[in-house]
């Protein structure tokens, strides 16, 4: 379990950083414990990164405060050692709803494409095409001011 | 965009929080956690040394010797007040134990809060029934608590 948990620790917590910031923790460990509850459930332990990438997006979304949930600004302290341009991605990301920061986690950081993120998120591909706009839009204004 | 891969924000997890998710798995476990109003570093100089520091605050422990230690993974032999000898597999390293064997599983972990101490401790036996001791062994955490409070005070 100890060896599951390492495995599967950063990979809950990438998603659960970029998606939740500062309440990435929460979201992670909510997620873990989620997952190592219904462990016995999973019939396909191929299935398994699929599955607990499901659970990690909508942890998450929740512990960021839902769906349209914002992060003040002000509240996103950078994380220890980063770098400068961490803090920055951090902060630009802050700027975004939770639900705009799932789809940029999955088509940037995990390069689904868009039929593969409306499955993972439950929506139509036509909200993830314009969910994705918007993010990038934000994120592309708010990186270069 | 690409540019930016790799500088995601991560969530990493401390050893409080990982217990948690570890007893989640294991729905006979006794587990239990409390603020120690200790500093951390001295709450593990005792709960990290096993040999010495185990049979101090653990009621149920008369002694545990390590046997055999590669790096953070140990082999460890507990005897109890009865006599019971046990043969557990050890994982230590700063803020989290984890030791399990056939019939016994024992962790403890603890994080800074402050000036204070975050604890946790779970135990589990692998036992039939054993769900029913668990009011039992949460109780006698407790008071381990408690003595390991007191003797880290005491040292401090």
């Amino acid at each position: 379990m100890s060896q599951l948990l390492d495995a599967l620790a950063p990979y809950v917590g990438r998603i659960c950083g970029a998606i939740a910031l500062e309440a990435g923790e929460d979201a992670s460990q909510e997620t873990l414990i989620a997952v190592f509850r219904r462990l016995r459930s999973l019939k396909d332990p191929a299935a398994l990164y699929g599955w607990v990438r499901t659970i990690a997006i909508r942890e998450a979304v929740r512990a960021a405060g839902g769906p349209a949930g914002t992060v003040p600004l002000g509240d996103v302290a950078p994380e220890r050692g980063d770098t400068e341009m961490a803090d920055d991605v951090r902060e630009v990301l802050a700027r975004l709803t939770p639900d705009q920061r799932a789809i940029l986690v999955l088509r940037d950081l995990h390069g689904f494409d868009e039929v593969e993120a409306a499955r993972v998120l439950g929506v139509a591909r036509g909200t993830v095409k314009s969910r994705l706009h918007r993010a990038r839009a934000v994120f592309r204004k708010e990186w270069t001011t | 965009m690409t540019s930016m891969s790799g500088r995601w924000p991560s969530a990493a997890l401390d050893p409080v929080r990982r217990m948690r998710i570890l007893v989640a798995a294991m729905p006979q476990a006794a587990f239990r956690e409390r603020v120690l109003d200790v500093p951390c570093d001295a709450v593990w100089r005792l709960a990290g040394d096993l040999e010495r520091g185990t049979p101090q605050w653990k009621k149920d422990v008369a002694a545990l010797a390590i046997l055999q230690r590669d790096d953070e993974h140990l082999q460890v032999e507990l005897r109890s007040h009865f006599g019971i000898r046990l043969r557990l597999d050890a994982e230590l390293r700063p803020g989290w134990c984890v030791m399990q064997g056939r019939l016994l599983a024992v962790g403890m972990a603890a994080v800074p809060e402050g000036e204070r101490t975050r604890f946790a401790h779970f135990q589990v036996l692998r036992l039939p029934g054993s769900r029913l001791l668990r009011p039992f062994l949460r109780h006698q955490m407790h008071h381990e608590f408690e003595t390991l409070e007191r003797l880290v005070r005491k040292g401090l």
